[in-house]
């Protein structure tokens, strides 16, 4: 936090509300379909990139699967409406559960694991999915993808549909925000900084970190089912192994355990690729080459850094400060 | 109200850490475990807070079997500790650290907690209140907003100390709490271990530093090669034939 | 039917042997794990393609198999010492978390991967190999000569390393630094170099395993990761950080895949070999043959 108190809490509360005035703004001061479809996947994206921030960010588990918790939830969407029928609301919900289930059958399991056997054991799980996506082909439509999914009438309104992802995306942004400052999110760092000492103050790290998969499952399988009725359509594509890996490398070189941090990488998601339209993975070259680089000189991400920066620079003043009035001594000279 | 170690054995493939070692922590007052290295004095440690279970023997609190308990568990119950290498939150400022301490009271349920109800922002104010007076009494009250990795070694072992005591424990044990002080630093550390005797909470400690341990303890017990060598008052203790053999060319 | 899935099996599985080799060999010198190591098969196999046939080179190459193959192994194995000196070392020096490194070699072979495609495109090539493609008869088998010809080569690498590693200075010094680091540098062994031989070596077996195998697969920038992933899976199956693991993690693993292949589905051997590797992780993690560590 820059600022603490009373200062902070209004210039963050009045950031915020800029934010969201800008947001809902947004369709009307530049409707373009194209920005608009942008603006959609940065709600979507920011969703599955919360997500990833709470069990990778803060928990600390490397999970590579988050693609495909995003494609479950697309696929059970889209499927139950196409072909059964099913209303919108309840597809969304069945997109929401699906992956949440899951996680909560296999994250205990997958979180006994550590370091690169859990980045192993997820990658196994996300290209799990992913090869049933492409090969079930009487279910999912293998390769050819999902066809025809269709919104209730009132959100073939583009206008209505951008409203509806992104107070989706706020909700799940105050979600966040709510769990990561109180007990939740300290036992989260505590378990990422050291799991023994977390167990020895009392925190059940197995409970706390399937809390945190079930939640990331949960919000991308969210972030699925919104995309899948964005596009009105869906293909194994999207959901890749790659695409994995550009969300721990953004949600990295954005700031990974920071609120701020999650939404750096969202837009570095999002803008990378049309910036860099030379050929169709190009920004994949440039997400890996940025990521090298991030990890080698700013681990902490463009966020944290920032944050640690800003720290530093407010205890130095605090101690001249304290020096100057007296109630704190000058620094001895080493013995 | 004490905990009791009975018959603890404690094997890792060929070796034996602990060897059917037998004793009572009393409440109250501050016990000492002491012993040349490698005597099974932190595998003790690690088998009563339930980070190890026993290959055999039982740990009772209360009356209560604890030794299969996972460590949260045995947190939970009264049982707090530190470590012999300050395993700190680094990342987190020095107020984080030990409101993590507080978890077992701040913790508020889901669904409270990802609404944002008033009830967990007043149990949050609360609780950093309370963590102030645990900062303040180790004296690290002016650090409270600093990292926790950037502090230097002393205090970040006084801030182990005060996370710990965060969580209101019955049972305090401290994993060689001196190492790495000098004489001025290991003097303060004996005023700070005694006042917290003071506030009802029973201390065992395991320690190398001999003054340290004569000073303040009620009570000693002594392991070498994981056996129980003897126990009883310092002076009985630091008399007692087979103790100073075990140590012979060891004491400070 | 089941003779033939097996030695097919056998050949795919020398295939993942030689990754899962390769990892071990990082892995034991810096305790990294080497989530590129897919895509240092893809350089060698590509580089391979580029020398033996030409492609996408200013001048016309044409160069006979042995020699493709000793110079894409020598690219790969360039590649992969840059990649340590560059990326990795930092990371090792500065003690930093485990967590980074590991991201540190998805970016690594994030940046692979789309620099292959940069050089040489996104379209699979063909690549040549020094056998006849029609498959030999022995008896009711029938064995194509490129399976024989991994496996021949496969096991040549294997037991030259072994040589290497056993009855060499250099290999002896590569131990010593596998065992212990600290001890090692006392005794005069510098541990960085070590490393980076490790890199070359790594890079060097797992060029020979895409040279082996493009012939089979055609060389597209793509084809690493999925066969990275099972060399990975191989490699914990056997035990990670054993060599002998290594070998038979990936022989048991490209068995067990291709009997399943065919035997139950095609289409879903990835599924299948996933599901059994996410199994083997939840019940065994620490593989068949547990390291000395």
């Amino acid at each position: 936090m820059m600022y603490e108190g009373r200062t902070g809490t209004l210039l963050r509360a009045a950031g915020g509300l800029l934010a969201l005035m800008l947001l809902a703004a947004f369709p009307f001061m530049r409707f373009n379909p194209y920005f608009t479809q942008l603006m959609d996947m940065l709600g979507i994206t920011l969703l599955i990139l919360m997500g990833l921030n709470l069990i990778f960010g803060y928990a600390g588990q490397i999970s590579v699967s988050q693609a495909g918790f995003f494609g479950l939830g697309a696929y059970t969407a889209s499927l139950l409406q196409v072909k059964m029928g099913v209303s919108f609301p309840l597809a969304l919900l069945a997109g929401v559960t699906c992956p949440a289930l899951l996680a909560a059958i296999l994250g205990t399991p997958i979180l006994k694991l550590k370091g690169y056997y859990l980045a192993l054991a997820t990658i196994g799980l996300g290209t799990m999915l992913y090869e049933a996506m492409q090969q079930w082909q009487d279910m999912t439509g293998g390769p050819i993808g999902v066809f025809g999914i269709q919104r209730p009438p009132i959100l073939d309104n583009d206008i209505l549909y951008y409203y509806l992802i992104w107070t989706t995306a706020v909700l799940g942004f105050l979600l966040c925000r709510n769990l990561t400052s109180c007990a939740f999110g300290r036992a989260w760092v505590a378990i990422r900084e050291n799991e023994m000492a977390a167990a020895a103050m009392g925190v059940n790290a197995a409970h706390y970190k399937l809390v945190a998969f079930i939640l990331s499952a949960g919000m991308a399988g969210l972030a699925g089912g919104l995309y899948a009725f964005l596009n009105r359509y869906i293909s194994p594509d999207s959901f890749a192994l790659t695409y994995s890996m550009v969300l721990i490398a953004s949600m990295i070189i954005g700031g990974a355990g920071t609120l701020g941090g999650a939404v750096i990488g969202t837009v570095l998601v999002i803008v990378l690729p049309e910036m860099t339209q030379a050929f169709a993975d190009f920004h994949v070259l440039v997400f890996g080459l940025i990521l090298v680089v991030v990890l080698r000189f700013m681990p902490r991400g463009i966020w944290g850094t920032a944050r640690r920066y800003w720290a530093g620079r407010r205890d130095t003043t605090r101690a001249a400060r304290q020096r100057a009035t007296g109630s704190r001594p000058m620094p001895e000279a080493t013995p | 109200m004490s905990i009791v170690v009975e018959k603890v054995t404690k094997t890792f493939g060929g070796v034996t850490a602990l060897s059917e070692v037998t004793t009572e922590i009393k409440p109250g007052i501050i016990t000492s475990l002491i012993g040349p290295n490698g005597a099974g004095k932190t595998t003790l440690f690690n088998v009563i807070t339930g980070f190890y279970p026993p290959t055999s023997g039982k740990v009772l609190l209360d009356g209560r079997p604890i030794h299969s308990l996972p460590p949260h568990r045995v947190a939970a119950l009264g049982v707090s500790r530190t470590f012999q290498t300050a395993l700190l939150f680094e990342e987190m400022t020095v107020l984080e650290n030990v409101l993590v301490g507080q978890h077992r009271s701040l913790a508020g349920g889901f669904l409270a907690s990802a609404l944002g109800l008033p009830r967990i922002g007043r149990m949050e104010k609360k609780g950093r209140e309370e963590a102030m007076h645990y900062l303040e009494f180790v004296g690290l009250g002016r650090s409270a907003e600093s990292l926790a990795g950037s502090l230097p070694y002393g205090k970040k072992r006084l801030l182990e100390m005060a996370r710990a005591l965060a969580s209101k424990p019955r049972f305090l044990l401290l994993d060689e709490p001196a190492a790495g002080l000098n004489n001025e630093e290991t003097a303060s550390l004996g005023g700070l271990i005694t006042r917290i005797k003071e506030m009802g909470v029973t201390v065992l400690l395991v320690e190398h530093d001999m003054s340290l341990v004569m000073d303040i303890s009620d009570h000693v017990v002594v392991l070498n090669f994981g056996r129980k060598l003897a126990e009883g008052p310092p002076r009985e203790v630091r008399t007692d034939r087979q103790v100073i053999e075990a140590y012979l060319g060891e004491e400070d | 039917m089941f003779e033939q899935l097996l030695i097919a099996g056998v050949a795919t599985g020398c295939i993942y042997a030689l990754l899962a080799l390769g990892m071990t060999i990082i892995f034991n010198s810096s305790s990294l794990v080497n989530l590129a190591q897919g895509e240092l098969l893809m350089i060698g196999a590509l580089s391979y393609v580029s020398f033996a046939v030409g492609q996408k080179l200013p001048f016309p190459f044409s160069l006979p198999f042995p020699m493709a193959l000793l110079l894409a192994m020598v690219a790969a194995g360039a590649v992969a010492m840059l990649a340590e000196w560059l990326a990795l070392r930092p990371l090792r020096v500065a003690n930093a978390p485990i967590v980074n490194a590991i991201v540190m070699t998805i970016g690594l072979s994030m940046v692979f991967k789309s620099g292959g495609e940069l050089v040489w495109g996104k379209m699979p090539l063909p690549a040549p190999s020094p056998v006849p493609p029609n498959a030999i008869w022995m008896g009711p088998v029938s064995i194509a000569p490129q399976s024989l010809l991994i496996v021949v080569c496969a096991v040549i690498a294997m037991l030259l390393f072994w040589l290497i590693f056993e009855h060499t200075l250099i290999g002896r010094a590569l131990q010593a630094v596998s065992t212990n680091r600290d001890a090692a540098w006392i005794m005069g062994i510098n541990s960085n170099r070590m490393v980076l031989l490790a890199f070359a070596l790594s890079g060097a077996l797992s060029a020979l395993a895409g040279v082996l195998v493009a012939p089979i697969t055609a060389a597209s920038p793509t084809m690493g990761a999925m066969l990275g992933l099972k060399g990975f899976s191989a490699a914990i199956i056997g035990g990670f950080g054993s060599l002998t693991g290594a070998v038979l993690g990936g022989i048991l693993l490209g068995i067990a895949e291709t009997l399943a292949a065919g035997y139950i589905s095609s289409a879903y051997s990835t599924f299948l070999c996933f599901g059994l590797v996410m199994l083997i992780l939840f019940v065994r993690p620490i593989g068949l043959m547990p390291t000395r560590r």
